[in-house]
């Protein structure tokens, strides 16, 4: 292969998974991670899936190279006390979505391997029961910058 | 006349006990603004925070979500105010988790969301106290190293004496806050 094609071609792949993470059924967006304040070994991640197909859909793993372990949790509030707990079954029935966001069920990567800052873009892997699999790519993003809410 | 002595004895004893649960009862009151807690500074209490509201969360820093959300909107409300009305706020960040939150760890973590909040723990009795003074559960989850607490997420505005002023939710946002601080700064 000539030079200037395999550069292309590289390229090519490296643009290609933030394009889509659709590689079966699930289509998986909106997913982010919260910057966590430096001494943190943990970050929440957010994401919204959603079942385009017609059958269920059950996620067997989700890991990550920036954490050694990364769960679903599943957020409540009982009298003012807020619980978390590992969502032990992720499952999607035809055309469902799981909404993790801020202040709700969230992923939890525990155990970061590296300080995430602003900007950094954090690869995530899916992998639901029938063997497919899914790349994430999440944007840390600093949420004491926010747009909306400029004083000084 | 015995029988009438026999009834002094046992009036006293009444009077003597009941005064002794009133003491107690308010004592203990007494203590949640004198119990010693831990800043990387060293030690501190809510009493050192004279004519200052104080601005009070509970947490931990290996929690990923609602902790660093509720000190976020800590912070940004204390970016609300004026200058002038910052200096009557002291906000304190209470980690549930003295066992992996060290103070020097806690002002680290808190520094980041606001250069005039502190933070601090306690452990032992004076940690159980400080949580029962404010009505705060906490409950570790399991035994893993990377376990998690459940813990009460409310915010506390407390005014002299550790008096609380007002309670807020963690989802309570920025300008409700201020609004809260502002209200009683005036009062
Ligand atoms: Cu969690």
């Amino acid at each position: 292969m000539k030079k200037p094609c395999f550069i292309i071609l590289v390229l090519m792949l490296s643009v290609l998974p933030s394009l889509s993470v659709y590689a079966g059924d699930l289509v998986i967006e909106e997913a982010w991670v919260r910057m966590p304040p430096p001494v943190a070994e943990t970050a929440a991640a957010y994401m919204t899936l959603t079942n385009k197909g017609d059958k269920l859909i059950m996620v067997e793993s989700i890991d990550s190279e920036a954490a050694a372990k990364v769960e679903f949790h599943q957020m409540s509030m009982s009298n003012g006390m807020m619980h978390m707990a590992e969502m032990k079954d992720v499952r999607l029935d035809a055309g469902e979505s799981l909404v993790f966001k801020a202040g709700s069920n969230h992923l939890m990567m525990i155990d970061l391997k590296d300080t995430l800052k602003a900007g950094d873009k954090v690869s995530l892997q899916l992998t639901t029961k029938d063997g497919s699999k899914y790349q994430i790519h999440a944007a840390v993003r600093d949420m004491r910058v926010q747009k909306h809410e400029h004083h000084h | 006349m015995f029988y009438k002595s026999k009834f002094f004895q046992s009036f006293f004893l009444l009077l003597f006990l009941s005064s002794l649960l009133l003491f107690a009862c308010s004592k203990q009151e007494e203590t949640a603004v004198m119990i010693p807690l831990q800043s990387h500074a060293g030690e501190v209490h809510l009493s050192d925070f004279k004519n200052q509201l104080i601005l009070l969360s509970f947490g931990y820093t290996h929690c990923p979500d609602v902790c660093p959300a509720t000190l976020l909107h800590v912070s940004q409300a204390l970016n609300l105010l004026s200058i002038a009305e910052r200096k009557k706020v002291q906000a304190i960040f209470f980690s549930v988790d003295p066992q992996r939150d060290t103070p020097e760890l806690l002002n680290k973590y808190v520094q980041y969301f606001h250069n005039d909040m502190i933070a601090v723990n306690a452990e032992g009795l004076n940690y159980s106290r400080f949580l029962k003074a404010f009505n705060i559960e906490s409950q570790q989850l399991s035994d893993d190293p990377n376990y998690e607490i459940s813990h009460t997420s409310y915010l506390f505005l407390l005014g002299d004496d550790a008096k609380v002023l007002d309670i807020m939710g963690h989802e309570t946002a920025a300008k409700f806050i201020a609004e809260a601080i502002r209200k009683h700064l005036k009062d």
